[in-house]
């Protein structure tokens, strides 16, 4: 242990700070250095520029989370370049080997069922899961005594964390003793065996990920609150009904919303990693999702080269997937603000 | 911004102090930030388990430390992930000075540990000592072996009128296949099975076969002992006579025991003593594993090949200490489970003791005797782990259908083939 570490270590426990704290005060210690070093660099340099005060002011607020967005974002995502390029099993020496590990995962059949596991769930469960959390948000904008109950008792599965959530549903769909297969039975009906099946495992996950739309529900919700009143007044008194003022108000007035929740849950969706690590890739691959092979890989298989190019790979596949949507989106949505100019002209009219 | 003329004359001072803070502790020298204290005798040491096995390896610690005055063990106990955090304290140059090491994973690890010299008259048996040799050199120093035993319900062979099996010789797998039938009886989720789930990999060491050859060079599990295993073990499934992974998902066979729904059970190692000591009905004991035995996990202690000077010194006492010495050996045992079997004739009787002799835990002893110790591979994680997962995804010997004669030894050759990369 570096001596300066453990000198502040022995004057943490010399302070009876509790031992689980203490590997914190070092951390904490030279945070605070590092914030101080950096601020003060900042002020001495920035001090006798017109405005100064208020840049100065600017760049000390904004830099706890520059400092640690340049350090623990930037700094590893730059060195993960490098990995890539090189192969590397954490205990020998890197060895530099060129785009070798881009061209393996070009011609690697799992990066292939990664793929295309990963795409699958994407292209089924997004809009399934913006349909439905669309759907429930109309049913919870009604105004009726207990709604807020019901309200949460929809929000509350997403807060469940994904570990905990999969290890739930891995009993509710056991074979064996799941309760949907026991309902089933009762129905008379032989129930699959979900995640013990190749073909079932993939829907199984689909399926489970419904259970969480409270999330983008409360966003609807939240625009639904927000759709003027006055809209849905005008277009009733030219005789409008209720398909017409759904699809002629509510759904262009929320299509912002729908965007934003689609292109978050394809981000999601293209990241999905505990339900695969769980299931450790499902049968037959079934439940091989992209970051877990990265994950396999880096930390099973320790090619850290390898995974490092993989997740270059995924990071260009979900750029330009969201960078589709969002063009894409520009037909479809309306924006009632002023903006003027370019995005005016991308829009559909209103 | 306005600053007191006071703060103002401070601000270089601080400023001073807090980069020379700064380099000071992000500095690393030469040496590895773990281990660049080698004037002292100080060492860490970092290991898995869970309580109970921790308990044992911070025990063994504090002996040490009591035995030689002066030194300082400082125990790192890493209770998930254990592979891949110390992977990556080697990647940054902060490991422990001693590490926790099954022969399993130690090719993998070799090149980052150092060089030891083990005496092999020490031991119960030769292969306790082979078990941490890669390319004929000793990496890490044994500390604790881990023999699988099969547990049998008394009650059941009684009632089904069969004799009991010998105490110390094991059964063929002929024989257990004829006594998994008789035990088995009644349908549905109250069936009761004549054997718990059977871990392919370890029927496969009790049938003669192994995953690799001797020298690591090719895998042989594709061979006609490996084929045969497989039907063995799928036929006993069919036949209902032993449960499939689909039947144990989720489920705690150790209960299943208690419950009187297996006649035996066979993945017993050391650390399922505590478990079954809470068992009183059905009345149980312990014999040996039919055929050849499972394979045994042998775990022992590396030290990091960055080490040097007073710690080197102090690491080398260290493991030799908890490998050969019966007062550290003993308290692999504690209350009333085991951290692993004894390797050292002396510390024998501690095991044996914890439950009354009925129990046989003598067979343990047995077990590690004449247990069979698998080859360590580099990457060993990667290859048995796509072969194991291509055996569970396509034949019974997991969820799926297809013929274990043609996919064992597809997935054979796919396995060779990585080893040789």
């Amino acid at each position: 242990m570096n001596p300066t570490i453990g000198w502040i270590r022995q004057l943490a426990e010399s302070w009876r700070v509790p031992t689980a704290l203490v590997p914190l005060v070092p951390f904490l210690l030279l945070l605070i250095a590092l914030y101080a070093v950096i601020g003060l660099a900042a002020y001495g340099a920035l001090r006798k520029w017109p405005r100064a005060d208020k840049t100065i002011a600017f760049w000390l607020f904004i830099s706890p989370w520059l400092i640690g967005f340049l350090m623990f974002t930037v700094g590893p995502m730059i060195s993960s370049v490098y990995v890539s390029l090189t192969s590397w099993d954490l205990i020998t020496p890197p060895r530099f080997v060129g785009f070798a590990n881009y061209s393996e995962a070009f011609q690697d059949p799992r990066v292939a069922q990664a793929l295309k596991v990963t795409l699958l769930y994407a292209v089924l469960s997004v809009p399934l899961q913006t349909a439905l959390a669309f759907l429930v948000a109309l049913l919870m904008n009604v105004d009726l005594p207990g709604i807020r109950l019901f309200r949460t008792i929809w929000y509350l599965p997403s807060l469940v964390s994904g570990v905990a959530q999969m290890v739930l549903f891995l009993w509710v769909f056991n074979p064996q003793y799941g309760l949907a297969n026991d309902v089933l039975a009762r129905a008379g009906i032989q129930g699959p065996g979900w995640f013990s099946d190749a073909s079932w495992a993939l829907p199984t996950v689909i399926l489970m990920s419904l259970w969480t739309v409270g999330g983008a529900m409360v966003i609807y919700l939240a625009g639904l609150k927000d759709v003027p009143l006055t809209l849905y007044e005008a277009a009733a008194l030219d005789g409008a009904g209720l398909v017409r003022l759904f699809w002629h108000i509510t759904l262009p007035q929320l299509s912002p919303i729908i965007l934003f929740n689609v292109l978050t849950g394809i981000i999601g969706a293209l990241q999905i990693f505990t339900q695969g690590f769980i299931a450790n890739g499902g049968p037959k691959d079934s439940l091989l999702f992209f970051v877990y092979y990265l994950y396999e890989n880096a930390f099973q298989n320790f090619r850290m080269g390898y995974a490092s190019a993989l997740a270059w790979m995924l990071f260009v596949i979900i750029l330009a997937l969201t960078a589709v949507t969002a063009r894409a989106s520009a037909f479809a949505v309306y924006y009632e603000t002023d903006l003027g100019g370019r995005r005016r002209r991308r829009t559909r009219k209103g | 911004m306005k600053f007191p003329n006071l703060l103002r004359r401070s601000l270089p001072a601080g400023a001073g102090f807090a980069a020379l803070l700064l380099a000071a502790g992000c500095a690393t020298g030469s040496q590895p930030a773990a281990n660049s204290n080698s004037g002292s005798a100080d060492i860490s040491f970092s290991f898995w388990g869970t309580n109970s096995e921790a308990a044992s390896l911070k025990a063994m610690a504090a002996a040490f430390e009591q035995a030689n005055p002066g030194t300082k063990v400082t125990t790192n106990w890493i209770q998930s992930d254990y592979e891949q955090k110390i992977q990556t304290s080697i990647a940054a140059g902060t490991q422990s000075t001693v590490l926790e090491i099954s022969n399993t994973s130690l090719a993998g690890f070799a090149p980052s540990f150092a060089e030891q010299q083990v005496d092999p008259s020490k031991y119960l048996q030769p292969n306790i000592s082979s078990a941490m040799q890669f390319e004929g050199k000793y990496y890490a120093m044994p500390f604790a072996a881990k023999p699988k035993v099969m547990a049998i319900n008394v009650d059941a062979f009684k009632a089904a009128g069969i004799p009991l099996p010998s105490a110390t010789t094991p059964l063929t797998l002929a024989e257990f296949r004829d006594i998994a039938a008789k035990l088995s009886r009644g349908e549905g989720k109250a069936r009761v099975f004549g054997s718990s789930n059977l871990w392919y990999r370890g029927w496969l060491t009790a049938a003669g076969g192994g995953f690799y050859n001797a020298d690591a060079t090719a895998c042989t599990f594709g061979d006609s002992t490996g084929v045969e295993t497989a039907q063995y073990v799928i036929g006993m499934q069919k036949d209902r006579y032993a449960p499939t992974s689909v039947d144990i998902e989720g489920q705690d066979q150790a209960q299943w025991f208690a419950a009187g729904r297996l006649g035996t059970f066979s993945d017993f190692g050391p650390w399922t003593v505590a478990d079954f000591a809470k068992i009183s009905k059905p009345n149980w004991t312990l014999v040996p594993v039919p055929g050849k035995g499972f394979p045994m996990e042998v775990d022992g202690l590396a030290i990091a090949k960055n080490a040097t000077g007073k710690q080197l010194e102090t690491a080398k006492k260290f493991v030799e200490f908890v490998s050969t010495q019966q007062v550290a050996q003993d308290l692999l045992i504690q209350g009333g489970t085991a951290l692993g079997v004894p390797i050292i004739a002396a510390s024998t009787p501690t095991l044996e003791k914890v439950l009354p002799a009925d129990r046989n835990l003598a067979a343990f002893t047995t077990a590690l005797k004449t247990g069979v110790v698998g080859v360590s591979v580099p990457r060993e994680a990667q290859i048995s782990g796509d072969a194991e997962k291509g055996m569970t995804s396509y034949t019974a010997l997991g969820s799926g259908k297809d013929d274990v004669a043609k996919v064992l030894p597809e997935l054979n050759a796919k396995c060779t083939d990585a080893l040789k990369q």
